[in-house]
């Protein structure tokens, strides 16, 4: 019995101290695959006083349960999409609305920078969370199997998939199109029946879901960044000594900063590789037609406008 | 006593007629949800997280109706056994038993559930689509617990009063 | 773990409820053998009945409930004894038949064996045959109502394991269908032994189109609950609400046999029985974290396969393991707790979540009628007023048949997969 790990003993002959670290996805995600590395990189450095045990595909839970459970410190850590924090500070919003990111490097410099320090501090004034660092999950894009999408008009009138939230909603209501949430495990049935037109979900999961078998074709609309967070309860945090604390922080960097964004832009090649060699077709925008998107888009932001701190939206140039 | 019972009473009737209510509301937007995306077009977003809601309400607090009724799933063979074989006592100390030990649980579950709730209220944590705080969520937890608690300790009274008459007509 | 199994077994034979058995269990575990807070218990109370899913078993009771109150059940007992009533064994066949078909309305196998026991066990003693047989016959065929979709341990296992449940709804049909057969040919034989005739009339086309047309709404439930589903148009949930406003429209206008009155009363026997079952899955839900936290299933998987990777070999160990469990405990539980622990085993030799799905949730509704805690054989033999203990022989007999069912259905995959459809 006991919290595991009572057999192995550190250099030092004490007990070492557990970490519990829990997510949704599955062991072949890139932030699981990321998170295999934290733990290597941790019980390495520590010399064995920290070892890391990693509970994924909801074992613990899905990831608000998760988010909870770090808060009252039933769980260490957990890797959680950063929209799950804006029930505890609505700053975290700006996380999910659509075009805040409108590229990858511009999205690390923000989130590494003065835009992620902001966040860190609204969620631990909030709770008892503090995020270490920010994993890139990809960005959203849209498949379909009706018809190429060229331009944001294209988009009325057809039913999309997406997860149920306030955000997707509004996004769908501002594109003319119809939101309609529904669990990932019947999707595919759904495309298959002309329940829905289309999926929107970044292309990992489109690949992982196999619904480029039913939908041909597909746009890099990349509307929306998924972004993943590493968090840690605030008091387990503060109750190892100093050093540790920092080769926790430097660990999640190194994981979640540097090797996940590296592995997660080679799956998305190989997620689009499969889906191009299964004959589904991408319909690659211009400028002007991306444009369409991003200005359909904008009554989304000033929904969020009233609810988040105004210095944050300065610091996005919004 | 007679005042006592009358409470009982009312309360019964007031559990009955809110889980009525509740389950009904529950079939509405459920269907309503169904109804707006199959025959309007539109899907509700608040419908789901407001339906699961009201079935983790109506879950815990239907553990105190079933109570109430004598319905919960056990396993009587033991204490069928001995009232058989006429070890009434026995029988009346087991029963006494099995309400104590489902006692037990229910103030940890209480307890806890208590402490959620307050952690809840002070992160100010709520559900992403309806907006409603999560400690009104967690609330039925602990609630429903000091329901099922006042029940149980109301059965024990009972189940005690007639053991000791037992032990003071003699005999088994 | 085996304290908290040990534990479990002894506070359920004692006579506290399931749940709460399985919730003391769970946080005496805790407090004694793990670094874990308590909390968690009370965390999952909340958790893990918050899911959209779950939401189809209070709406599968409640169909279930208006579609008896509004008398259905016995519409249903009519096609079946105006089609088959003849044969040796005559009433035997319509329990068994009128199950299969009760099954395809209901998710739960206490309210199948509950409808047609109380339907058709008076009728079989006036016709001379023996109590304990019909409780028994009773009890085994209300198996059939968790395999025939919709099934509530169908939605648990599809909940526990990520599994899409209208799938595993769709791999029931031919394996429930199986089990009724098969507990036909076990009662013709029972029947001629005992000289159980069946009724004089042979079958007429009139007599049975008649039972048809009124029964007609009854029958088309199951069309519109598994149509929606096959077709992709409903979620299980979904169509489980749909399930429940035809079942009032039926009973309300068609049959007009449902007051506003008995609505009141089916909405709160269904809020009661959901709530005699939901709050198991909670404190199971925590009992199955616990597991996980301590990596049990991962320890069991190494060491089952550590000993063997013969496939037939390993899923016979599982069956057997499973049909002591389902001696033994109740079904949601069993799957909650369990299916972690034995579907990566399973998905090890390429078996398909949805077969193994099945083969745990038949094996399970086997134990529905296996003493010592057998649920339909309690409904049963309280409808029937027989002692449990006098119905253990045909238990024996009956279960053995529907083992036949079980190797069939854990062997030849066709069974669950012939009907779905990627
Ligand atoms: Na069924
Ligand atoms: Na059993």
């Amino acid at each position: 019995g006991g919290g595991g790990g009572d057999e192995q003993a550190s250099a030092d002959g004490s007990k070492p101290t557990v970490v519990r670290i829990a997510s949704d996805e599955t062991i072949d995600t890139p932030c699981s695959k990321a998170t295999l590395v934290f733990k290597d990189l941790i019980e390495e450095k520590s010399g064995g006083r920290l070892t890391v045990e990693y509970f994924n595909d909801s074992a613990m839970g899905d990831e608000r349960e998760i988010a909870e459970s770090v808060q009252m410190g039933n769980l260490e850590m957990g890797i959680i999409s950063a929209c799950m924090f804006t029930t505890y500070s609505p700053d975290w919003a700006v996380t999910e609305l659509p075009y805040v990111f409108m590229d990858r490097q511009k999205m690390y410099q923000y989130l590494d920078g003065d835009v992620g320090a902001f966040l860190k501090k609204s969620l631990m004034d909030a709770s008892n969370i503090e995020a270490l660092d920010f994993a890139d999950g990809s960005f959203k894009i849209l498949l379909n199997a009706k018809k190429p999408i060229k331009n944001v008009k294209d988009m009325k009138g057809l039913k999309i998939r997406c997860q149920e939230n306030k955000t997707n909603m509004s996004i769908y209501k501002a594109w003319n199109g119809t939101a309609i949430p529904m669990g990932f495990s019947e999707i595919y049935t759904a495309l298959q029946q002309g329940t829905i037109d289309g999926v929107d979900t970044s292309p990992l999961y489109q690949r992982s879901g196999k619904f480029y078998e039913v939908g041909k074709y597909y746009t890099m609309t990349n509307h929306q960044a998924l972004i993943m967070v590493s968090v840690i309860n605030e008091d387990f945090l503060a109750s190892l000594p100093e050093d540790l604390q920092q080769i926790v922080r430097d660990c999640s960097r190194e994981a979640y900063t540097v090797q996940e964004r590296q592995i997660v832009q080679d799956a998305e090649k190989e997620a689009i590789d499969t889906m191009n060699s299964a004959g589904c077709t991408e319909y690659v925008m211009s400028d002007a037609e991306l444009a369409s998107f991003v200005d359909a888009s904008k009554p989304v932001i000033e929904e969020y406008r009233p609810t988040v701190n105004p210095e944050l939206l300065t610091m996005l140039g919004l | 006593m007679e005042t006592f019972k009358k409470i009982v009473k009312s309360y019964d009737a007031i559990e009955m007629k809110f889980l009525i209510f509740v389950m009904a509301i529950l079939v509405v937007v459920t269907f309503a949800q169904v109804f707006t995306r199959y025959v309007m077009g539109a899907a509700l977003f608040w419908s789901e997280e407001l339906a699961k809601y009201l079935f983790v309400w109506i879950s815990w607090l239907g553990v105190s109706a079933g109570l109430k009724e004598k319905e919960h799933i056990q396993v009587k063979l033991l204490p069928e056994a001995l009232h058989a074989k006429g070890h009434l006592k026995t029988e009346k100390g087991l029963l006494i038993l099995i309400d104590l030990l489902w006692f037990i649980t229910s103030i940890v579950v209480l307890y806890y559930g208590f402490i959620i709730v307050a952690g809840q209220m002070e992160t100010g944590v709520y559900g992403p689509s309806t907006g409603i705080p999560m400690w009104i969520n967690y609330l039925c937890v602990p609630v429903s617990a000091v329901i099922v608690c006042l029940r149980l300790i109301g059965g024990m009274i009972v189940n005690s009063y007639e053991l000791v008459c037992m032990f003071r007509r003699g005999g088994r | 773990m085996l304290i908290l199994f040990g534990g479990m077994v002894v506070l359920i034979f004692i006579g506290v409820p399931v749940g709460y058995s399985i919730g003391l269990a769970t946080i005496a575990t805790f407090t004694l053998f793990s670094t874990m807070p308590v909390s968690i218990v009370a965390q999952n109370c909340f958790t893990g009945l918050n899911s959209f899913v779950l939401l189809a078993i209070p709406f599968f009771i409640l169909a279930g409930v208006i579609m008896s109150e509004g008398g259905i059940a016995r519409r249903l007992v009519d096609i079946a004894d105006s089609v088959i009533g003849f044969v040796t064994g005559g009433l035997g066949m319509c329990v068994v038949m009128t199950s299969t078909f009760f099954g395809a309305i209901t998710g739960s196998g206490n309210a199948t064996t509950s409808a047609v026991g109380s339907l058709l066990i008076p009728p079989m003693e006036e016709k001379k045959y023996g109590r304990t047989y019909s409780a028994t016959l009773v009890a085994a065929s209300g198996a059939i109502g968790i395999i025939i979709p919709p099934s509530i341990p169908f939605v648990i296992y599809g909940v526990a394991t990520s599994t899409s449940i209208g799938d595993l709804f769709i791999a029931g049909i031919l394996p429930g269908l199986l089990m009724c057969v098969s507990l036909m040919i076990a009662n013709y034989f029972i029947s001629k032994k005992h000289g159980y005739v069946g009724s004089d009339t042979r079958p007429q086309l009139k007599n049975i189109l008649t039972a048809l047309r009124k029964g007609i709404w009854a029958l088309l439930a199951p069309v519109i609950i598994l149509g929606g589903i096959y077709s992709g148009i409903f979620t299980p949930t979904e169509s489980a609400v749909v399930a429940v406003v035809y079942s009032i429209i039926a009973g309300a206008f068609i049959y007009r046999e449902l007051t506003w009155k008995k609505l009141q009363h089916a909405l709160y026997q269904a809020v009661m029985i959901n709530g005699i079952t939901s709050f198991i899955i909670a404190f199971s839900a925590s009992m199955a974290k616990y597991l996980s936290l301590e990596r049990i299933p991962d320890q069991i998987c190494e060491a089952i396969l550590s000993v063997t990777d013969n496939k037939f070999v390993i899923l016979f160990m599982l069956n057997i393991v499973l049909l002591i469990v389902g001696m033994l405990i109740d079904i949601i539980p069993a799957i909650i707790i369990l299916a972690p622990i034995f579907l990566p085993i399973a998905l090890s030799f390429n078996m398909s979540p949805i077969q193994f799905g099945v083969i745990m949730v038949l094996n399970l509704a086997i134990g529905f009628v296996t003493p010592p805690y057998g649920s339909t054989l309690f409904v049963a033999s309280a409808i029937a007023k027989v002692q449990v203990d006098r119905m253990f022989k045909y238990a024996v007999i009956l279960s053995g048949v529907l083992c036949i069912v079980l190797l069939l259905v854990t062997y030849v995959p066709w069974f669950s997969l012939a009907l779905i459809q990627h």
